[in-house]
């Protein structure tokens, strides 16, 4: 890696991690002034679990949301979008993975929520090879590339949304909320009867397929093949199009 | 190609309903201090903006010893442009800034930093966000001297500053120029407070370069004639004349020589060598042949 690239690459781990910390002070500040509220009760955190990186994941995407304060002062000091886009993904992708594996090492240990029996990837493929450590496997790797494809999305999104000017941004929100309902409504309009039933199954199916499972096997033993290919193709898609859409960022006029 | 400098290569910028720039070529070579002038609206910030790489030309292309500037981070990182525009987090220490700019450019002179923060009696502890339109300039001069860029750009950096922050800027500038022989180019209205120190001038109209000169060259072909108005006319047939104006009883003409020189004046006319800031508005003036059409 580039002297630059890793000096940038630092510099949004380090800004990144601040914030994400400070995300995770204000969460652990409420809970304790719950706890307060609740004078004190000593049940309170027996029955309290809490996931860390499920957490850490969530404000990553919400960092992930605002490119456009950090590509603002990059460009400033002198830094391209290549390396920008560069240092800022590794720096998103390294920390929300962090936060993952810290969340599975704590669940080994049982320290907070036993991760891996309470998660959605478990409840489909936890049995899926007779192997428990190959399963176990499988779940990390699901868990891992997808909440790494929620980042990288989150990160698109987030700079689609730099492209355009505050008040363009605020149209296109009010016209993402009409197109939701107008869609809703039409949808409810145009389909009586047996269009719904066809509908449901054909919509039944596709979700079957990207989850690897067919209405006669049970949750567990779903086959994780098709759900891991389909979140690599869009991690590699979602890479992609969050250069090309960097590529085009601007300093705006607001 | 080594030290060839900035090239830009007939640069067009098109908005919706105004061209902010049309096929402007010109170099920034190694070791100068360039004056960048022009009316409100003439393309000097769009210029200075597509440059630094903030915004995209319509067409055009810029390159840095032969390089493409474009996503060229070792062409970049020698560039620094000082703008109005606030480009700094509000939410920053200025310590922390200047350990940004450290950390991306590789190096920045604090000692110096901390010298001329004293001297413009800036608190480094403020956030950036706390800080007048005066101060947020001077930080923004501060970080543009101390940092190591080859090619520093000024896009108005006097804005709010008072006269003697302003004098004290310009002085600053001279001294680093001096001690660095780094490469300046100043984009401002406040022409005469710059004239004594810019050595090669580009005066830009409506998005197009009307002047590419060395200071001194240009300085030595714009006059003023004055007399009667029937003496001036007569003296002046033949030459480029930019402009004209009544002084009481007398008739002003400004002209400009191209590479001729000024014919002996009869004793009835008084010719008067404009300085930079006049012959920059009478070069730029807008025709009343335009205004019509």
């Amino acid at each position: 890696m580039k002297s630059k690239t890793m000096r940038v690459t630092t510099y949004f781990f380090k800004r990144m991690l601040r914030q994400i910390l400070y995300g995770l002070g204000v969460v652990l500040a409420i809970i304790l002034f719950s706890w307060l509220l609740s004078n004190r009760d000593t049940e309170f955190f027996a029955n309290f679990k809490i996931q860390f990186g499920a957490l850490i994941g969530f404000f990553a995407m919400f960092v992930a949301l605002t490119p456009y304060a950090d590509f603002k002062l990059l460009i400033q000091n002198g830094v391209s979008r290549r390396t920008f886009w560069l240092g800022r993904t590794i720096a998103l992708v390294v920390i929300n993975l962090l936060g993952q594996i810290l969340d599975m090492i704590l669940g080994f240990f049982k320290i907070g929520t036993p991760v891996a029996e309470n998660s959605a990837a478990w409840q489909l493929y936890g049995r899926f090879f007779q192997s428990a450590s190959l399963n176990w496997l499988i779940w990390a790797v699901l868990v891992l590339v997808g909440s790494t494809v929620t980042v990288l999305l989150a990160s698109v999104v987030g700079s689609c949304f730099s492209l355009l000017t505050k008040r363009v941004r605020r149209y296109v929100f009010l016209a993402l909320a009409a197109a939701f309902f107008l869609g809703i409504r039409l949808i409810a309009m145009v389909m009586t009867g047996d269009a719904v039933v066809h509908f449901a199954i054909w919509l039944r199916n596709i979700i079957y397929f990207l989850i690897g499972g067919t209405p006669n096997v049970g949750a567990g033993h779903f086959n994780p093949t098709v759900p891991f290919i389909s979140l690599l193709v869009l991690c590699s898609a979602a890479l992609v199009a969050s250069y090309y859409v960097t590529q085009q960022f601007k300093i705006k006029n607001e | 190609m080594t030290n060839v400098g900035i090239q830009v290569k007939q640069i067009s910028k098109h908005y919706r309903h105004k061209d902010a720039l049309k096929g402007v070529s010109l170099n920034f070579a190694p070791g100068k201090i360039y004056g960048l002038l022009g009316r409100n609206g003439a393309g000097k910030s769009t210029l200075l903006n597509i440059i630094a790489n903030r915004i995209f030309p319509s067409s055009g292309d810029i390159t840095f010893d032969g390089v493409t500037l474009n996503n060229n981070d070792q062409a970049l990182g020698q560039c620094y442009l000082m703008s109005e525009v606030n480009l700094y987090p509000d939410g920053d220490r200025l310590e922390r800034l200047f350990k940004n700019t450290e950390l991306f450019y590789g190096s920045f002179d604090y000692d110096y930093a901390h010298r001329l923060a004293r001297k413009f009696e800036l608190d480094l502890h403020q956030k950036f966000g706390k800080l007048s339109t005066g101060y947020r300039s001077i930080f923004k001069l501060i970080v543009a001297l101390a940092s190591p860029a080859r090619y520093v750009f000024f896009d108005e950096p006097v804005l709010g500053l008072d006269a003697n922050h302003r004098e004290l800027f310009y002085r600053e500038l001279v001294d680093n120029y001096a001690k660095t022989n780094r490469t300046f180019v100043i984009s401002t209205h406040l022409i005469e407070e710059i004239a004594a120190m810019v050595e090669h001038v580009f005066i830009i109209k409506s998005g197009e370069l009307i002047v590419d000169d060395e200071v001194e060259h240009l300085l030595s072909q714009g006059y003023l004639i004055t007399g009667t108005k029937a003496d001036v006319q007569v003296y002046c047939q033949g030459m480029k004349v930019l402009g004209h104006e009544n002084l009481g009883s007398l008739y002003g003409c400004y002209v400009l020589l191209g590479d001729d020189t000024l014919p002996t004046p009869p004793a009835n006319i008084t010719t008067e060598r404009l300085d930079l800031q006049r012959l920059f508005v009478q070069l730029t003036n807008i025709d009343e042949e335009e205004l019509d059409a």
